[in-house]
């Protein structure tokens, strides 16, 4: 009884606390990235054919779109592990929400900044206020003030509450950015998959769409990696928090 | 050609400039540690 209340009080070295070792299914994420990425590469550049009207400008669309599901497959994840966190309270599901949300800003990001490149080129302009730029803007900003609300003061539990109301809302976007063209008329975002209102999907050629899924592929890998990697160190520094708490305990008394 | 080069490089910008962060992260709390385990000695 007296060796377990010594157990329980006593802190643990930090080095049983923290393990700063590479997993296992880092090095097989990393791995499967690398390989799926060269993959990708040659797929787009030596497989894929060139697009007669823009040219190898079109090549951009391998970065744009698989950028987009994973920004889109990011939020979702931050919409269920909310969900899940809001039902039971365990502090995991909060951290796989935020690192997901964080992943998500990223590759936003990359939609926001591929999308006009692209757009100058074949349109002629970096921006145009149609339905999908815009609501792809307001998904940006709304993730930004996601994160913001995890860097606010206060307690862990009330942020991360707070936090998953917002990445439950926030993901509501999502279904809007993408049905933006098939619901409202765009005159400059093409519709590739399916028919909208005021155009009729444009298709692909096959080539061009197994380039595409070795992409999507690869781009999964980067995000289940950058996840997987996010989440270890989150937890980590919850563990040396935890650590600082009960040595500071110990040196004050 | 140069609107290809310029999104890609954007791309892989992005990509490794939130690795390096991840990175930097990683070392920032691997330091504090390192203190630790000095201050628990």
């Amino acid at each position: 009884m007296s060796m377990n209340l010594e157990r329980e009080t006593a802190i643990l070295p930090i080095e049983e606390v923290v393990q700063i070792k590479t997993s296992m299914l880092t090095k097989v994420l990393y791995a499967g990235m690398v390989v799926s990425m060269l993959a990708a590469f040659y797929f787009i550049f030596m497989y894929a054919e060139v697009e007669k009207t823009m040219g190898v400008v079109q090549k951009i669309f391998y970065m744009h779109v698989p950028s987009a599901w994973v920004a889109f497959l990011a939020f979702f994840v931050t919409f269920v592990f909310s969900i899940l966190f809001l039902i039971k309270r365990k502090r995991i599901f909060d951290t796989y929400a935020y690192v997901s949300a964080e992943i998500g800003v990223v590759f936003t990001a990359i939609v926001l900044t591929t999308g006009p490149i692209w757009a100058k080129s074949s349109w002629n302009t970096w921006w145009a206020w149609e339905p999908r730029l815009t609501t792809t803007l307001i998904l940006f900003f709304l993730f930004m003030a996601y994160l913001m609300v995890r860097q606010m003061d206060g307690v862990w539990d009330k942020k991360a509450r707070l936090a998953a109301v917002f990445g439950i809302i926030g993901f509501a976007d999502v279904p809007i950015v993408f049905f933006a063209i098939r619901w409202w008329q765009s005159k400059f975002h093409p519709i590739v998959f399916g028919d909208g209102p005021s155009q009729q999907g444009g298709g692909i050629a096959p080539s061009m769409l197994v380039a595409l899924l070795v992409t999507i592929a690869a781009f999964t890998f980067l995000y289940a990696y950058l996840l997987h990697k996010g989440v270890s160190f989150e937890n980590m520094k919850i563990k040396v928090g935890h650590f600082k708490e009960k040595l500071r305990e110990r040196l004050e008394n | 050609m140069g609107f290809m080069y310029a999104a890609y490089s954007v791309v892989w910008i992005i990509i490794f400039g939130y690795m390096l962060l991840i990175g930097k992260r990683h070392n920032s709390l691997k330091k504090d540690i390192e203190f630790l385990k000095q201050l628990d000695k």
